[in-house]
Formats: structure tokens, sequence, C-alpha cells
């Protein structure tokens, strides 16, 4: 474990170095997400902007308007849909050039970590990194299968009787076997984005074209080194969680006072803070995993020492 | 005729059992019927055999020739009943089991004179005594009708004996069934409909979206059954169960002990079910009622124009029976409890029954859950209730609140639902609002995991179900309004059941998205007025359960659009005149049937006013009502331009205008020099929908006091021009909310001076929000 927070620290130390980088990310995500919110708020300010007591409603929401707006908008909702499975998936094609970015930066690591090398670097491994995004997903589509779906209710039905878990005798047995079937998804999950990662690792590191291959490779890299890999992923996360949580109370500190501009601003401010530390803690796991894989692999036997003696001289 | 049965037979037509009334209590009811009931839980799992001794009385000016039954757990017989067909076979979340069929039989019928209407008959000839009035359906086995060898004549008299035996489906089905030795009895015996002078007998199928009607009249119950649902405690006999009525006496063994009888008696309820499970924990308490909320009563008594005392309530033993799951939730039952019997009493009358049941079915027994009978109530909860949500608050009190709407106003569940669920919705709301007032109901705040509500902030979710009118999903965003659970990229995403909205994978796909409103919470009213909105002009509510266009449709139009009606009535005739209202309906109709006419004909008389428009529309018919401001401008006056007629009687060019071309306008002029200077206002409010109703319109001019105008809001349209004078402020139709059932309140203000800051504030919510799943899919490749 102590492995793996120090590949998470110098994780963090060097994501957390690339200032620009990290402004271009969370700017990228700003400008998806403003297509999508943009059209949805200047219909919103068609109706709220008219309200009589809107300094109420910016700071708490009238739940009598709730249903109404959504009953006005219908059209709104199904436009912001579209645009929103777009963004959603420009910004899944747009993670395989974003750790092709990070890792050429760890990989080159002397260098000056800036936006040309990630780019160039993201360039580079785009086109791989994009098939590896399909192995990924297909296999959340069979842990999903497995251990969420059809998969499970039959393992349900064989081993318990029943798909249903209101058939189990007692409640604490239903809640008991979610939270085992869901630490077993959670796991199965974590396994696949840890051995996604150290597939991107390999790939920089080795090369190769098979995504398949360097993903089982990496799924064997975990699974050899637990520890140390889910380590790095999960102290990431918990960091994540507990900035998280940070983020949440100083969004729910600052809305009341989101009755003025500057409260907005203010809002929009922390908002953009907190994703630019969430691509930075991406980062910072690919970083982790990066060390992971370089210490999990074989060191080559040191080279035998040999002293030739002239004798007789 | 099976052994058991002819035992049971043989006790029963020994003398009648049957109670003499308890002392001081008098007769509340017609008691049309009398049910006195031998029922045994059989040696088979989920069997009852049972007979039962009826004498009904008919109370109506005509000659009674045949009988009609409703046998009720023949709906869950087979696939093809038409509860079934209308069901798809699943209810109340729960899908029948391949071996969960319930059905009874009707072996035996014998009048009083030893005829026998059932027994000897063919196969054939019992089959032809089955009719589906409703569909027709040639399957369907929930309504006998007999003919009588002798008509009873008015005031006459019909006593039968009637052995049957019953199998209750399992898992617990559609309110009635049974799970790992619960046994939630209910709708168990050939039960007699109700006889309508001049109209006949009103048996309907039993539907899914149906309840049931049933005539008041004396229930004497003995259930027999085995030795595990009895507990010795304090040297007595303790049924771990309960059922309507109070118990008579202790319960009596078997010679051998293995079996116990335990005998209940239930005076002036149209209804009778039992519960017995060997793991219930019984919890017993005495409700007080002299230290009912005493601000509440004075207000009441000032409304009433009666003395405090007059307004007394009754004391009432209450026995809950939990899970031990949920031991630990006796006491919110209790409160959930006292808070009903006092607020439901102080407004429509004290709760005349001695005892209250209050029953937590199991897990997994959830079907039976969230249903009424006389006296007592299935609730349901589930682990770790959090504090600051309505469970089990909420159905406890709802079900308790049906021993009013339903168990003493006994209405026609089949053809007027909503008189009873709409009713009860609306007294339901009012007791939370009033009891629970920190509450309201979270919807921003909570969020869940494994079923487990935690709040305070939440973690927003991927885009998932939600109807369009679901507000909740426009404000957390939790769950926004667009179809990815039904198609689309959502829909093909979800079919790999990969991301299919689920609490854990919510949690697992947003770790650790943020949505973060702290402590919003929705008014109960406004949650009943968003369900509301999602079905507002689908059907009116008078049609039969089974009549409306679909499930959600009957649902709506049964709870909370009569809720929201209810609510805007009492809105309009303000809350004194409403709590006479409707205590008067309660009190006139206790232990009768009304139909809507007769809450029509009360609301009107008590308030004065002719409300049959407002019934007509809002509960007749199906249009909607939205008056919506259509246009407010204020531009500066346009100077006169042209030639003016002059004082000399020529003709003068003029530079400034002062039109007065509207009859309706008002002419002002501020400082009365006759310039024109100021704003011309134009004003327009548009009846959007098709319900019409008074509707008032505040408008205010910058500098003057607002102006409110009452428009009868008949015409399309209404319009006020204002030439000159200072600029247009605002617009606000129906500014205090009186009519409630305005489906859409968004349009009812217009400010002139536009305010940017709640669209820019909500959106940068969102916009958190959409930034958060944007970073969550471009980590998972």
């Amino acid at each position: 474990m102590k492995g793996a927070v120090r590949a998470a620290s110098e994780g963090l130390r060097a994501a957390f170095r690339c200032r620009r980088v990290l402004l271009a990310l969370a700017l990228v995500n700003l400008a998806l997400a403003l297509a999508v919110v943009v059209p949805i708020g200047r219909s919103w300010n068609s109706v709220m902007g008219h309200q009589f007591d809107s300094g109420a409603l910016a700071q708490q929401w009238d739940w009598a308007l709730g249903g109404d707006l959504a009953r006005s908008f219908p059209g709104m909702a199904g436009r912001g849909a579209g645009v929103l499975a777009a963004t959603v998936f420009f910004s899944w094609v747009l993670g395989a050039f974003v750790a092709g970015g990070w890792l050429e930066i760890f990989h080159a690591y002397e260098g000056r970590p800036g936006l040309r090398r990630f780019c160039t670097g993201a360039g580079s491994t785009y086109g791989r990194f994009l098939r590896l995004g399909l192995v990924n997903l297909a296999a959340f589509a069979l842990i999903g299968w497995l251990l969420r779906g059809g998969g499970w209710d039959m393992f349900q039905a064989f081993w318990w009787g029943s798909e249903n878990k209101a058939d189990l005798r007692t409640e604490w047995m239903a809640e008991g076997l979610s939270w085992l079937q869901s630490a077993a998804y959670l796991g199965a999950m974590s396994a696949v984005l840890v051995a996604s990662d150290l597939a991107k690792v390999g790939c920089i590191v080795r090369g190769g074209r098979s995504m398949v291959a360097a993903f089982v490779h990496g799924l064997r890299i975990a699974s050899v080194h637990p520890g140390r890999a889910f380590g790095v992923v999960w102290t990431i996360y918990a960091i994540e969680i507990g900035v998280a949580w940070l983020m949440a109370r100083a969004w729910i500190s600052l809305s009341p006072a989101a009755v003025s501009w500057w409260g907005i601003l203010a809002l929009f401010v922390l908002a953009q803070v907190w994703m630019m530390v969430r691509c930075g803690l991406r980062g910072a796991r690919l970083a982790g995993l990066y060390r992971i894989w370089q210490e999990a692999q074989p060191r080559a036997a040191p080279a035998p020492v040999t002293y030739s003696v002239e004798e007789g001289k | 005729m099976p052994v058991l049965t002819s035992v049971l037979l043989s006790g029963l037509l020994m003398p009648s059992l049957q109670l003499p009334d308890p002392p001081g209590k008098e007769r509340q009811s017609p008691r049309t019927i009398d049910y006195d009931i031998q029922v045994r839980l059989g040696d088979e799992p989920r069997m009852l055999e049972a007979v039962e001794e009826v004498i009904w009385r008919n109370q109506t000016r005509d000659t009674v020739k045949d009988l009609c039954l409703h046998l009720y757990l023949n709906a869950f017989r087979n696939n093809r009943s038409t509860f079934m067909r209308e069901s798809g076979t699943s209810r109340r979340g729960r899908r029948m089991g391949s071996d969960g069929w319930g059905w009874i039989r009707l072996d035996s019928l014998m009048l009083e004179d030893g005829t026998e209407l059932i027994a000897d008959l063919s196969p054939e000839e019992r089959l032809g005594l089955f009719e589906s009035p409703d569909d027709s359906n040639p399957d369907d086995r929930t309504v006998l009708r007999l003919p009588l060898p002798r008509p009873v004549r008015p005031g006459g008299t019909l006593r039968f004996t009637a052995s049957f035996s019953a199998r209750l489906p399992s898992p617990p089905f559609a309110r009635t069934g049974e799970k790992d030795g619960f046994h939630m009895v209910a709708q168990w015996f050939p039960k007699v409909a109700v006889y309508e002078e001049g109209r006949g007998w009103n048996c309907h199928q039993f539907h899914a979206n149906s309840e049931f009607f049933a005539d008041y009249g004396s229930y004497d119950v003995a259930i027999t059954l085995p030795a595990d649902y009895v507990e010795q405690a304090a040297g007595r006999a303790i049924l771990l169960g309960g059922a309507t009525g109070r118990q008579v006496g202790d319960g009596e063994p078997s010679a051998d002990g293995s079996e116990w009888t335990f005998r209940f008696r239930a005076d002036d309820v149209h209804d009778f079910a039992w519960v017995v499970d060997p793991d219930f924990q019984v919890l017993r308490y005495h409700f007080d009622g002299s230290a009912a909320d005493r601000a509440e009563r004075r207000r009441m008594a000032e409304a009433f124009g009666v003395e405090d005392e007059e307004l007394d309530l009754r004391d009432v033993d209450v026995t809950v029976l939990l899970q031990p799951e949920h031991s630990g939730q006796g006491p919110r039952h209790k409160d959930a409890v006292e808070n009903a019997l006092t607020y439901f009493g102080l407004w429509y009358g004290p709760y005349p029954y001695d005892t209250l049941t209050v029953v937590d079915p199991p897990h997994g027994g959830g079907g039976a859950g969230g249903m009424e009978y006389p006296t007592l109530i299935t609730c349901g909860t589930s682990l770790w209730p959090h504090p600051n949500r309505y469970s089990p608050e909420g159905v406890t009190v709802h079900e308790f609140g049906h021993q009013y709407w339903y168990g003493l106003v006994g209405n026609n569940e089949f053809e007027h639902a909503w008189l009873d669920e709409g009713f009860n919705s609306y007294s339901t709301t009012k007791v939370l609002e009033i009891a629970y007032e920190d509450r309201g109901t979270p919807a921003v705040s909570t969020w869940s995991i494994h079923g487990r509500r935690f709040d305070g902030h939440m973690l927003a979710s991927f885009p998932g179900a939600g109807a369009p009118s679901d507000p909740i999903g426009w404000l957390t965003f939790q769950r926004l309004p667009w179809g990815w659970r039904s198609g689309g990229v959502g829909g093909t995403l979800r079919s790999t059941r990969v991301l299919r909205d689920d609490p854990l994978l919510a949690f697992a796909r947003d770790l650790p998205m943020v949505s973060a409103v702290a402590g919003v919470q929705i008014p109960t009213m406004m949650a009943q007025r968003n369900r509301y909105l999602a079905r507002a002009d689908f059907d009116p509510m008078t049609r039969n359960a089974w009549d409306y266009i679909d499930r959600q449709s009957y649902a709506v139009n049964s709870y909370p659009r009569p809720a929201v009606m209810l609510e805007t009535l009492s809105r309009i005739l303000g809350p004194e005149t409403w709590a006479r209202v409707l205590r008067t309906y309660h009190q006139e109709y206790r232990y009768q049937h009304p139909v809507p006419e007769d809450f029509f004909r009360v609301a009107s008389e008590v308030s004065g006013r002719d409300l049959a428009p407002y019934f007509d529309q809002a509960v007749g018919g199906s249009g909607l009502l939205d008056y919506g401001v259509f246009l407010a401008r204020s531009d500066a006056a346009q100077p006169r331009a042209g030639w003016f007629d002059d004082a000399e009687g020529g003709l003068t060019p003029v530079d400034d205008t002062f039109l007065d071309e509207d009859e309706e306008e008002i002419f002002v002029d501020d400082d009365g020099d006759g310039n024109p200077d100021g704003y011309d206002t134009t004003v327009i409010v548009r009846r959007v929908g098709e319900m019409t109703w008074p509707v008032e319109i505040e408008v205010r001019y910058r500098g003057e006091e607002p102006r409110r105008v009452q428009w009868d809001g008949e015409e399309r349209w209404w319009r006020r021009i204002r030439r000159g004078g200072p600029q247009l402020e605002y617009v606000r139709v129906d500014p205090d909310r009186v009519l409630l059932l305005d489906a859409d309140l968004s349009n009812n203000d217009r400010v002139l001076e536009t305010d940017a800051r709640p669209a820019a504030r909500w959106s940068a919510q969102l916009l958190l929000w959409v930034q958060s799943v944007l970073h969550f899919y471009g980590g998972l490749i």
C-alpha cells in the first residue's frame, strides 16, 4: 500500500505541474458543456426572467414552476438530449486523446510539460487508444451482464431460487446480497479501468498494436500487483471524494448568495476550479499507474561482473 | 364437502353465536348485513376453510329476486381473469409467480329453510352462475349471481350459510396473500354486493384499477390457526396478528393444543380483514383523545361555531404489528397514528372505533402493504428510514385516512374512486403539512444507495428516467426528462443493462460528481400538483376505475388531481367555510354511500355559492385550467402627429397624441395639462385552457399602488390598454395563487424588467452537472 500511496503522490505532483494542460482540458470541457446548457438557459430565462419574485427564484427553486417549466419546454428537452448525446460521445472519443497526451508527458518527464508535447503524444496513440476504449466498453458490457444483468439473475435464481430479491427471507439478506453484488460490480469496473490504463502505459512504453493483448497484459499486471495497482486508483478516488465533499460544502455555502451576480459568478468559478482539479486527478491516476507499470516490469538480471586476470604477467 | 367444512358447518347450524351490541355502544350504521364466520387456516399452505352465516336485510322498497356475491380472490385464479388481463399479471411491483395463484371456491350455499343453491348443481350449472357485467369476460369468476327461490320483500331478511375454501396468492399480490408464514387475509370471503334501490345489485368485477364497495354491518369472526401464531405472555395467549374490530375474550386452544381460536367482533364496518405472522413484534399504545392538539381544536371549534369540548376525541387502543427488522420504527408509526387520529378527528369528527391495528408487512410482502380495511391498515417501510422523509409516516397517515374516506364515508370505489382516494390524498397532505411542516417532501437533497436515503447534497447521476412533467428531474438534474430510458442513445446503452438506472451504478459512474443543492424541500401539496400535471387533461375524474385511458390516468384522477381540485376549492372558499364544508359532508354521509353529487350539494349549500360550474369542469370535465399573461408591454407614448381640431373650429397641427381608441381604456392625464407624456401600455391575459373560472389580475405601474381586477374568465382573452401614464411594472394573474389547478403557473407573471439571475443561477447548476457527465464519460476510455 505504501507503494501505491507513493505512486499516487508522485502522480499528483506530475499532473498538477501541468497547469496549462489542466486549463486547456477544463476549457474544452466547459465549451462542450456550454453547447448543451446555453440554449436551455436561454429558454429558462424567457420564463424565469419575468417572474414576480425572481430574486427568491434565484435562491430557491419555486416548486410551483417545476412541472410547468417541464411542460413548457418538451421540445427543448429533446433538443438538449440530442446535443448532450453528441457531446457525451465527443467527450468519450476525446478521452482517448487526453490519455495519450498525459502519458506522453509522463513518459518524457524530463522535458517541459507543454501543450505541444501533450498534443503531439496524444495524436500518436489516438487510434490505438480509441480501439482500447471499445475493448473497455465490451468489458463493461460483460461485467454489467454478469453482475447486474441477466447473468446475475441466473446466478441468483440458481443459488437462492429466485431472481427477485424480494423473495429472500429477510430484508437484511436482500440488503447484504445487494451490497455484495455492488462491491463485486465496483471491483470489476475498477479492474477494467486499471487494466485499461495499464494497457495504455504499455502502449506508450513498449509499443504494440493489439489492444486486446495490451488490455490482457494490463489485467495481468493488475492481478499480480493488486495492492499497488488498485491502491493507486482508490487513493486518487479517495482524494477526489474528499475534494468533492469540500466542493459540495462550498457550493452549498455559496448558494444562498447566488441571488447576486457575484454569487452566481462565484458558483461558476468554483465549478471550473473543481473541474480543473478533476482533470488533474485523472492525469494523476495515469501518472500513478505509469509508475506502477514500470515497477511491475521484471528487472533485467544484473550483468555478471567478470574480471579478467592476465596470469603470468 | 371437505370434512373440516362439515365440522365447521355443523357448528354454525347451531343457534346463532351473534353477540349483542356492547353496552353503551349505539348502532351507528344501517347494518344492512351481518356476517358470522368461522375460518381455519388449513393444514395446506395458504389454504382457508370457512363457513359464513349471513343475514342480509332488504332496506329498499324493491323486491329482490336474486343474490349477487363478490368472489374477489378469483381475480388471482389464473391469467385470464379480468384483473390479470388488465394488470398483465403484475401489480405493486410484483409479478404473479408460477405457483402463486389464489382462488376461492364456494362449496355450498344453504338458505335458512334448508334450500341448497350451489352444492346440488352440475358443474355446467355452477359455471352459469358467474357473470361479467363490466367486460363480458367469460373467464372471470369474481361475480356470482344466484337466483333466489323466494324473493326478499322490502324490509325482509335473507339468511344463508355458505361454506367455502380459499387459497391465498403467494407472495402477497394486490393486497392479499402469504409469504413465509405471513398471511394477509383480505377480500377472502364471499361478500354480498350492495343493492341499490331502483338500480339493482351494484356488483362489479374485480379490476386491476378498482377497489371495493360493500354495505355496513356487523362481523363476528372466529379464526382458528396453528399454535405457531400464538405467544404466551403474562399468562395470556397473545395472537401474533390482528383483525378488524376488537378481540372478544382470550384465545382458546384446541384439545391437543396444536391450534388456537381467536374471536373478533366489529360493528358498523363494511369489510373484515385479518393478518398473522409468527415473526410479528406486537406493540401496543393507548391514544389519549383528551390530549389532542388543543390549538387546532380551538381553531376548529371557532370555525364550526361550537365549544371546544364538543370536539373532544375518543381514546383508541393502537396495536402496531412490526417486523423484527423494523423494530426501531415503532415510535414513528405511533407518532403518525396519533397525528392522524388527532387531525382527522378534529377536522371531520372523532374516530368512532375502539381499536386500530397497523400492520408492517415482511420483506417481499409489499403486495400487502399500503392498504386500508376497517380498523386495520397495512403500511410499508424499509430498513433505515430517513429521519427527514415521510416514510413510514406518509403511508401510515394515508391508510389511516381511509378510515374516514372509504371506511366511514363508504363511497363506491369501483365507480367513484376519487371520492375516497382524492379526499384522502388531500387530507393526508394536510396532516403531513401540519404535523411535519419541517419536512416537506425532500426532493433535491436526497439520493440513495441501495434504497438508503442520504441528504445534504446529492451526487448527480446519469440522465435517466423521468417524465417530461417531472419537475424533480428539472431541478435536481438527477433525472433529466428526455428519453434516455425509452430510446435513442440512452435506450441502446440501457439495453445492454450496463448503464441502466440503478442507485449503486449512479454512485459508481458519477463518482464523485456533485450537484449540491442543500435542503430544498417541495411543499407536499405542490408535490401533488406536479403529479397531477402528468395526466392533467386525459380524463374526467368521474369514470369507472377501469375506464380511464391508462393506469396512470386512473392514478392521477383518483389521487393528486382531486387533491389539487379540493385545495383550489378550499382557497376559493376560505379556510373556515372550507372546514365546515368538509365536516358537514363527512358527518352527513358517515356510514352512507355518497355519490359525487352529494358532495357537490353540500359544498354549495354550506358555502352559499353555486359551485356547480366548478364541479362540472374540474370534476366532470377534462379541460385544463390555465390563465396566462399573453402580452404586457409598455412603450414610451408617441406624441400626437398630424392635424387636429382647434378651439376655433379649424385644424391645427400638433405634435403629441393622446388616443382613446378602445372603449375600455382608462384615460390618464398625469399632470392634467394635456401632455401625453408617459407610456402606452397594453396588457392581454389569455385563457389558455378550456376550463373557466373567475380569476384575479393584478397590475402595477411604477409609482402607483398595485390594482386588482376580477375577470370572469369566460372569454378567451382579456385586454386593458392605458395610454400615457407611468410605465407598467408587472402583471400577475391569480397573484394569491388561489387556482392551484392552473396547469401552467409559469405564464402567470410578467415583470417587464427582465431579471436574468434565476436562469443564470440554475444554468450554473446545470452546467456543473453537464461538465461532470462529460468528464465522467471521457474517463471511460
